[in-house]
Order: structure tokens, then C-alpha cells, then sequence
């Protein structure tokens, strides 16, 4: 930068007691840019370039009066109300960075993850059980604001009681909202005679379990119904048995 | 080409801070990242039973023996199907979160409705009863212990508390109630009882099992 230039950047910016040292800056530049304007401007014209910047300075003035009148312009106010918000917004940022990679990020990625039907096999069957046939399903019910996902089944038989059946039906629970966390699914009560046998991952933004369903001896029903009800919501999913697709 | 940069004012430039913070505001309230109303944890706890939208009823600072630790508040929040007690405590990185709740399924059953409720696993907190009841010829509920004593081999029973509907808060026509029992009775909920809520509406007598060891 041109001496010149300097000293008078430096002259207006002493009467500017209310500037901070980002704002001397930001004036001095600004100031900068007008004087290597009008300098460029009569330089074009055949003014010499010492005198040219000599006439840019004084044509702008007295610095003092500028520092005054730009002094007047700076509102204590804003400085603080600007300074309030930045730090309002770092903390609203190290929420959202703490948020989404401590506690938050998991049950979003979960109830995204039902939704679209990502749910994981049915476990292994349960402890003296064989699984004899399994089927997929794709029943999505209602349930309050949240919606309970079928996604399979398999036909579950006593190792020592080969009379003694059960379907057992998987089931996912996601909220509407994806970033709101679901029913669990061991807050519904379930009708006619079928119980949650296991339940992964609760309060996790998905509530994922199986359903367990005892089937008459002997019998091959063509469908079975599945109800729930609890604090005022219910459902009812109707399931058709296709036997020679489960076999 | 011009070299000039325009300088911006101390309003534009708080301006600008302030819609950086309101995209911020939003991006948290979509995500649920922070919850700075009560009402929104009490939400939160309430999705986790399937609740329809619940509305605060009772809000009271906890009674607190003389160990730790401090806890935050008690609430009552209630919708047409649940009635809920929560502990609710603010905490500076993800704000309002429930602590420990108690539901209710009104729709089970007749008024009145009540629940049992410790609001904290401290052995320093009280217990406290919660209840809603509609029922204009129910004038007071009362609750009865039963317990056994550390050196006796037979239970006991005796009364615990009594709450009447002029003392209770009062709201379209239902009153409700979230109290804390007697200091003794909540330090023996810990070792072996049964808590029963009684009352007397026009059909008679009724009984309600709040809690039951092993029940």
C-alpha cells in the first residue's frame, strides 16, 4: 500500500474509537480501495502518479471529520446484538454436532432404515424350537403417529413336540416423523394369545421385536390376525398363510 | 476490474448472525436435537407409548429428604387415553429430558384413574400417587398400605394419605392430584407392601392395586 495512502488510513481510523480492530480494518481497506480509484482515474487522465495519489488523498478530506462522522455511524447495539447471536449460534452448533454424533444420529439412521425396509433377518428361533418354513410380508398399520412394519414370518416347531407350532411374525415400529422416536413395541398390549418374544434396540428411533403366535395343533389357518391396542390406538393386520410358499 | 469490497454495517452484519441462528433454530427443531420446553420431552416420552399430543395439568418441584440428589420437576400431563407423572430435569446439552415416568391407560377402566410413581431411583426421593377422577360423586380418594414390618412376620396395614377434592387441582369439571406419601411409607414402598387407592362413588365402595410387591 502506498505510504501515503497508510498515514491517512491510519489518521481517520484514530478517530473511530467505537471500530474494533476487524471493523479498522475493514475501513482502512475500504478507504484504500477509493483512494487507488480516484488515483487510477487521474492517472488515466495524464496526472502523474506521485501527485495523483497526493490529490486522491486530499480530495477526500479532513480525516478527522471522516473518523467523526464514521465514528457516529457505528452503533454499539448492533455490535453487541451481532456478538449475542454468534455466540448463540456456536452453542446451537456444537448442539447439532453433538446431538447427531452422540445420541440422535442412531435413531434417525434406525427409523430411516425401517422405513424403507432395511430391518434385519428374524433371529434365530428360540431355545428347543426349529424353524420349518418362513414367508416375507410387507403390511405396514397405523398405530397412533406411528406405523408397525411386518416384514416376515416363519413357522416355529417344538424340537420335542412336533405338534406344538407357532408363527413367529417380525416386526419393526417407526415413527411418521423420522426424527421422532417410535412406539416401543413392548408398550402394546397384543391380543389373542400372542406375545413379544424378544425386542431390539428400544427407544433407538426404530422399535424393532418378534411377535410369537401359537397355531392349533394340526391346523394350517389361511390367515391370521394380528391386534394391538394400548393408551387409546389400535391395529389389526389381517396376515394370509400361503403354506405351500412357507413350506 | 474494480477492487472494492463493500464493507457491511454492524446491523447487516447482525442481521446476518441472527438468520444464521434462525436456520440453526430450525435445523434443531426438525431434528429434535434440543428441547428447551418441558412440553417437548414430555412429548418425546409420550412417543415411546404411541401418546396422542399431551397437555401439562400439574407441574410441582419435588419433596426431597435430606440426602441428594437435587431433581428437576414433577409433571401431570394427561391426553383422552393416558395419564402421565414424569420427572422432568433440564440439562444444558439436550435440554428438557424426562427421567422417570409412570403411565396410566385410562381407557381401561372406569374414573377414578390413578398410578403409583417414584420419581427418581434415589433412596432419598419420595414416592408419590398420581390421579385424575371425573367422577363428581367421588369427593375423596384414600390410599392404604400394606406392609411388613422388618422384625414381624405379619403384614399390616394401615392408612397412608388422603386426598380430598377441595385440595386438589381442579380442571373442566375433573380434579387431579400428584402428592407425595409420608416419608416413612415411601421408604418402606422399598421393602415389601402393597399400595391400594380407595374410594367411594355412588354405586359403593371401590378399590383400585396401585402397586403390589411381585404384582
Amino acid at each position: 500500500m502506498d505510504p501515503l495512502y497508510s498515514r491517512f488510513c491510519n489518521e481517520v481510523c484514530g478517530h473511530i474509537p467505537r471500530a474494533t480492530s476487524r471493523e479498522r480494518g475493514d475501513i482502512a481497506r475500504e478507504l484504500t480501495h477509493h483512494l487507488e480509484d480516484h488515483a487510477r482515474q487521474l492517472a488515466d487522465r495524464g496526472v502523474e502518479e506521485g501527485a495523483a495519489a497526493d490529490r486522491a488523498v486530499q480530495a477526500m478530506g479532513d480525516p478527522s471529520e471522516i473518523g467523526a462522522k464514521w465514528n457516529a455511524q457505528l452503533s454499539p447495539f448492533w455490535l453487541w446484538m451481532g456478538r449475542v447471536l454468534c455466540v448463540a449460534g456456536m452453542c446451537l452448533s456444537f448442539v447439532i454436532f453433538v446431538g447427531l454424533y452422540g445420541e440422535r444420529f442412531e435413531p434417525i439412521l434406525n427409523s430411516l432404515l425401517a422405513r424403507v425396509g432395511v430391518t434385519g433377518p428374524l433371529r434365530d428361533p428360540p431355545y428347543s424350537y426349529r424353524s420349518v418354513g418362513e414367508m416375507e410380508l410387507d403390511l405396514r398399520c397405523p398405530y397412533g403417529d406411528s406405523v408397525i412394519y411386518l416384514y416376515g414370518l416363519t413357522v416355529l416347531q417344538n424340537i420335542h413336540d412336533p405338534d406344538e407350532r407357532a408363527l413367529r411374525i417380525g416386526a419393526v415400529a417407526y415413527h411418521r416423523d423420522p426424527f421422532r422416536d417410535s412406539v416401543l413395541l413392548t408398550n402394546i398390549t397384543w391380543d389373542g394369545g400372542a406375545w413379544l418374544s424378544y425386542w431390539a434396540s428400544p427407544a433407538r428411533g426404530a422399535s424393532a421385536g418378534a411377535i410369537t403366535i401359537p397355531l392349533p395343533p394340526g391346523s394350517l389357518p389361511e390367515s391370521v390376525v394380528l391386534t394391538g391396542s394400548s393408551f387409546g390406538n389400535s391395529f389389526r393386520a389381517v396376515i394370509p398363510l400361503d403354506w405351500e410358499a412357507i413350506s | 476490474m474494480s477492487r472494492k469490497k463493500h464493507v457491511l454495517t454492524r446491523r447487516q452484519r447482525a442481521l446476518r448472525q441472527g438468520l444464521t441462528l434462525a436456520v440453526l433454530i430450525l435445523l434443531v427443531s426438525l431434528l429434535h436435537l434440543y428441547r428447551p420446553l418441558p412440553g417437548q420431552a414430555l412429548q418425546a416420552e409420550g412417543d415411546l407409548y404411541g401418546l396422542a399430543p399431551l397437555q401439562t395439568v400439574l407441574t410441582v418441584q419435588p419433596e426431597e429428604t435430606d440426602g441428594p440428589p437435587r431433581l428437576g420437576r414433577l409433571c401431570l400431563a394427561e391426553n383422552d387415553g393416558a395419564l402421565m407423572a414424569a420427572t422432568l430435569e433440564f440439562r444444558p446439552l439436550s435440554g428438557w429430558e424426562v427421567t422417570m415416568d409412570e403411565v396410566v391407560d385410562c381407557t381401561k377402566g372406569s374414573s377414578p384413574q390413578c398410578g403409583f410413581f417414584r420419581p427418581s431411583q434415589s433412596a432419598y426421593s419420595y414416592a408419590y400417587v398420581f390421579g385424575r377422577v371425573d367422577d363428581p360423586d367421588v369427593k375423596e380418594i384414600s390410599f392404604r398400605g400394606v406392609y411388613r414390618p422388618y422384625y414381624g412376620n405379619s403384614y399390616e396395614e394401615e392408612a397412608v394419605l388422603t386426598i380430598r377434592r377441595e385440595t386438589a387441582v381442579g380442571r373442566d369439571g375433573a380434579w387431579y392430584f400428584l402428592t407425595p406419601l409420608p416419608e416413612v411409607f415411601s421408604q418402606q414402598l422399598q421393602l415389601d407392601l402393597g399400595l391400594y387407592a380407595v374410594w367411594w362413588s355412588a354405586d359403593g365402595g371401590e378399590e383400585a392395586v396401585l402397586w403390589e410387591l411381585n404384582g
